[in-house]
């Protein structure tokens, strides 16, 4: 099966600092790929760089083949709310929206309808056990609960990949276990992969693929 | 305090904010100065002036002095013409070389050079003597005013005065009131978007601080020094902005005096308020300032993980509004019942009321259009306005409160300006325009004549009654008839002797009136009474030939004239009759427009400035809610949220509320000019309440204020990226 997302030979630079030096990744539909590493070694430059929010200084990205580095920012821009779903460290929700409007917003914003998208978002809710809460703010919900909520957001609109950077870095280790759960079991549904970079070895181990990056470069990669 | 320091030099957000609030601070404090400074103004004029409020003090005086105002090409001239009553030194004024004698005349710098540049007849010789000297300015209202004092043997229609110098002056007449007034209601106009500069420009750091501080009391530092160090981050913007403020409230102040009022501009220093009066301003902003800073940050010290509280406000808000509106009225009814200093005290109190409950209750309204919204939203941008307007409405409406006070004071003043001009004094239309009437004559007319080819028409002025001392009378005109229809208005005369009147006189008893002693005579039994409609002031002309007996008689001298010959006229019959009252109409008019063009200057210069106080207000403010919601654009970003989206719905944020309230703003604006112009015209006694569609004009200038401070936004938006939402 081909790659939904691949990237070859990714290079970004800061200044003196080499963010990544040279990355080849794959990534199919349905895979669910953990990013691991030191801190700094360049797991959040790897993210945005696939997923279109920076640019790579060398090296392209794929998605179904077409290269993105020849897109515009409308043009990424586009694509990231359309094609991948984000899934944000403290859920990044935005705070005046109710629950529903939040997991509605990227399909509002592609142009659907409200009533398709509130439809949609209030589904996606009830599967990740968030019934009777879809009228509260950010700030009536638990961590995570708002995760699940972000999690609702990243597929309401089914996207291809969904990219999450240490989901779980604000919870404690049951309740990032449980989102990670449910993270997995919608991905699954939606045959959506996912990238997630994490610092927690009990989440890295529940992922199929685990790469270990190490400064800018793919140090180890542990298929499961 | 070094940490404080240390971060100021390096935050580049810091550094503004602490830039903006010394704007801020900067602004209000000298307007505030500017504004405090205004009553000195008027009072300087006033001390300058005193010594033409002499009359009335005794009496018996050492002089006499006739005053009036006349005028030339459209410009004012106050005219004194005095003489001595015994020997020996007058009093006089700084600024009066000394007191004229017979045959000599003092005139202003500015009177003089008028004289030497026009023809004699037209001017000079209404100031007939030699020129002995000029005007000093402190004897000068303004700059340029013209000012003539004539010495004379005898004035005629003088009044006893011991010299020409005066006390203190006051300034509390009519004319002075409204400034005083206009300055009042100016500092809470101009002083509030001040306030909101500097409240948005310290809620930029304040988000951030909040987080920092937070951090900083869970690393244990004391509440103590967690509250310092925000003094000191706020006390250096505003310690400088207070500094510059008082640097800058100098040439202010010459700017200002630039600033014609009342026929004139001002002298330099009039504006300089007392060196008390600029501590007491420049120490208290500050101070103000920072209270509020550290107010704000209690909630942090005090709970130092706060989360985020949802800011509810209550619909009783708007019940202030309706509250102030009654304080207002009942300032009103009694303002209209007391009269004086206290009156404008206590509408000056209502007017507070009415702009702090606008600012109360715009939360309500702009809590109200964003449930509206959230109701029926299509788009996400309206989405995310309304639901942001419902969701933080205080913080949503805090940067429009500058340009909704605007906006009621500019619906309040256009609907006061034109009622305002209705009442100023207007030509009575008693006389036809072309005619030029001088009252309270006594004097030997044949000078004039002498002085004048032009025809002169004598009046008696008098009243009809049976004689009884219970009967008022009649108030009567007589002259030849044929000469008098040429001066006033409607009269159409036939030949023959007749009285001329809408009705039948009762009683035949004739008795003089006017400044010299008063005879009587009687009319014949039979007379013909023909129609006249009368004008507002002379309702009866009696023919002169009806009463043979006051022939010579003279109280009132009129001069039909022709363009060309006006000025002349004029000129002779103020030169050959000194200390007359003169009616023509350029006067009046000329009155008139200035108080109506001082008002509209003080309102347009005024409103421009809270205008564009009120759009940075409004546009740091917005910049600042962009700011502080700067990781939550940046995930939107990160998810792919078009900035133009984004842009989109800040826009409407901004616009929405500035909308609803403004309606609201300017309705009561309109509510309290009525108001305001019921007391005045209690004060005047006439003038009608026209109500003209520019009332609504603020309201659209106070969107397209809003809308270019909404702009503000859309550079800050595009600043943020999307990696912003990891930020800190
Ligand atoms: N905007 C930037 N400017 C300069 N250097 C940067 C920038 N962003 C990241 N870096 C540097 O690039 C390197 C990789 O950063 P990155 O954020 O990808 O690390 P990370 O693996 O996500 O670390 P962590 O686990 O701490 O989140 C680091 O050395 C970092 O200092
Ligand atoms: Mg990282």
């Amino acid at each position: 099966m081909n790659s939904v997302l691949a990237a070859r030979g990714l290079v970004k630079t800061y200044g003196e600092v080499h963010a990544l030096a040279g990355v080849d990744i794959d990534i199919k539909a349905g895979d669910v790929l953990a990013v691991v590493g030191p801190s700094g070694s360049g797991k959040t430059t790897l993210l945005h760089v696939l997923s279109g929010i920076l640019r790579a200084d060398g090296g392209e990205v794929f998605l179904d083949g077409r290269a993105i580095g020849e897109l515009n920012e409308t043009g990424r821009s586009a694509l990231r709310r359309t094609a991948f779903g984000f899934v944000f460290q403290s859920g990044m929700l935005v705070a005046e929206l109710t629950a529903e409007e939040n997991a509605a917003l990227p399909m509002l914003l592609a142009g659907g309808s409200r009533e398709e998208s509130l439809g949609a978002a209030r589904l996606w809710l009830t599967r990740l056990g968030l019934q009777g809460m879809e009228k509260r703010r950010p700030g009536e919900l638990s961590g995570g609960q708002a995760q699940r909520v972000a999690i609702a957001r990243a597929l309401a609109h089914r996207p291809r990949v969904i990219f999450a950077d240490e989901p779980t870095g604000a919870l404690d280790t049951r309740t990032g276990q449980e989102m990670m759960t449910a993270l997995l079991q919608a991905a699954e549904e939606t045959n959506a992969a996912v990238v997630i970079v994490t610092h927690d070895k009990a989440i890295a181990d529940r992922a199929l693929r685990v790469v270990e990056i190490q400064d800018g470069r793919i140090a180890a990669g542990v298929s499961a | 305090m070094r940490i404080a320091l240390a971060v100021l030099r390096r935050d580049r957000r810091s550094q503004v904010a602490t830039v903006l609030v010394a704007l801020g601070v900067m602004i209000a404090v000298s307007l505030v100065l500017w504004l405090v400074a205004a009553p000195n103004g008027l009072q300087a004029r006033a001390d300058r002036t005193a010594w033409r409020d002499v009359v009335g003090q005794s009496d018996k005086g050492a002089i006499s002095v006739a005053m009036n105002r006349d005028s030339y090409d459209g410009k004012l001239i106050e005219r004194f013409d005095v003489a001595r009553n015994e020997q020996g030194g007058i009093k006089v004024a700084a600024g009066i070389t000394k007191f004229p004698e017979a045959g000599e005349v003092l005139l202003s710098p500015a009177l003089a050079d008028l004289v030497r540049t026009t023809p004699a007849e037209k001017l000079g010789n209404r100031f007939p003597g030699r020129l002995i000297g000029e005007l000093g300015p402190e004897a000068l209202k303004f700059p340029g005013e013209l000012v003539a004092i004539i010495g004379h043997d005898k004035v005629e229609n003088g009044f006893p005065a011991p010299g020409l110098e005066g006390g203190s002056g006051s300034y509390r007449d009519d004319y002075h009131g409204m400034l005083y007034l206009l300055t009042r209601v100016g500092l809470v106009v101009l002083v509030v978007p001040c306030l909101v500069l500097v409240a948005s420009a310290a809620r930029l750091t304040a988000a951030k601080r909040e987080r920092r501080l937070a951090a900083l009391r869970l690393a244990g530092a004391s509440p103590r020094q967690v509250v310092i160090m925000t003094a000191v981050e706020t006390a250096i913007g505003a310690v400088a902005g207070s500094v510059l403020g008082v640097v800058l409230a100098q040439p202010f102040s010459h700017i200002t005096a630039k600033v014609p009022w009342e026929g004139g501009t001002w002298y330099p220093g009039d504006f300089v308020p007392a060196p008390a009066v600029v501590a007491a301003v420049a120490v208290l902003a500050p101070v103000l300032v920072i209270t509020a800073a550290i107010m704000g940050l209690r909630r942090v010290v005090n709970r130092p993980l706060s989360a985020e509280e949802k800011r509810k406000v209550r619909s009783w808000r708007l019940l202030t509004i309706a509250g102030a509106m009654g304080v207002f009225f009942l300032g009103i009814l009694y303002a209209q019942e007391a009269g004086g200093d206290s009156q404008f005290t206590v509408v000056l109190l209502g007017l507070g009321a009415v702009a702090f409950a606008l600012v109360l209750a715009g939360p309500v309204l702009t809590a109200w259009v964003g449930r509206f919204f959230v109701g029926r939203w299509r788009t996400p941008s309206t989405l995310l306005a309304g639901r942001r307007l419902s969701g933080d409405p205080v913080a949503a409406f805090r940067g429009s409160a500058g340009v909704v006070i605007a906006v009621f004071t500019g619906s309040m003043a256009l609907t006061m300006l034109p009622g305002l001009e209705s009442q100023v004094p207007y030509r009575d239309g008693t006389w036809n325009e072309n005619a030029i009437v001088a009252e309270q004559v006594t004097h030997d007319v044949t000078p004039l004549r002498l002085a004048t080819s032009a025809p002169i028409v004598t009046m008696l002025e008098g009243k009809v009654s049976t004689g009884d001392k219970s009967d008022d009378g009649s108030y009567v005109i007589v002259g030849r008839c044929a000469d008098v229809a040429e001066l006033l208005t409607g009269l159409t005369c036939r030949p023959g002797p007749a009285v001329y009147a809408s009705a039948p006189l009762q009683g035949d008893v004739f008795e003089s009136m006017g400044p010299h002693d008063s005879v009587t005579a009687k009319l014949p039994a039979q007379y013909e009474t023909r129609p006249f409609e009368g004008t507002s002031r002379v309702q009866v002309v009696v023919d002169a030939d009806l009463l043979p007996t006051m022939a010579g008689k003279v109280s009132m001298v009129g001069v039909p004239t022709t363009p060309e010959n006006r000025d002349a006229v004029h000129t002779a019959l103020i030169g050959t009759l000194p200390g007359v009252r003169l009616v023509d109409g350029e006067l009046r008019e000329l009155w008139g427009s200035t108080l109506m063009d001082d008002l509209q200057r003080a309102t347009v210069i005024g409103l421009s400035i809270a205008a564009v106080l009120g759009g940075i207000g409004a546009a740091v403010s917005a910049a600042g809610s962009v700011i502080d919601r700067r990781r939550t654009f940046g995930a939107l970003i990160a998810a792919g949220t078009p900035i133009r989206v984004l842009g989109h719905a800040l826009r409407r944020e901004v616009m929405l509320p500035v909308f609803a309230v403004t309606l609201a703003a300017c309705g009561a604006g309109i509510v309290v000019g009525l108001g305001l112009l019921t007391l005045a015209r209690g004060l005047v006694g006439h003038g009608e309440m026209p109500i003209t569609p520019w009332v609504v004009a603020p309201v659209g200038v106070g969107l397209v204020v809003a809308l270019v401070a909404a702009l503000a936004c859309g550079p800050v938006l595009r600043g943020i990226s999307p990696r912003d939402y990891a930020a800190e």
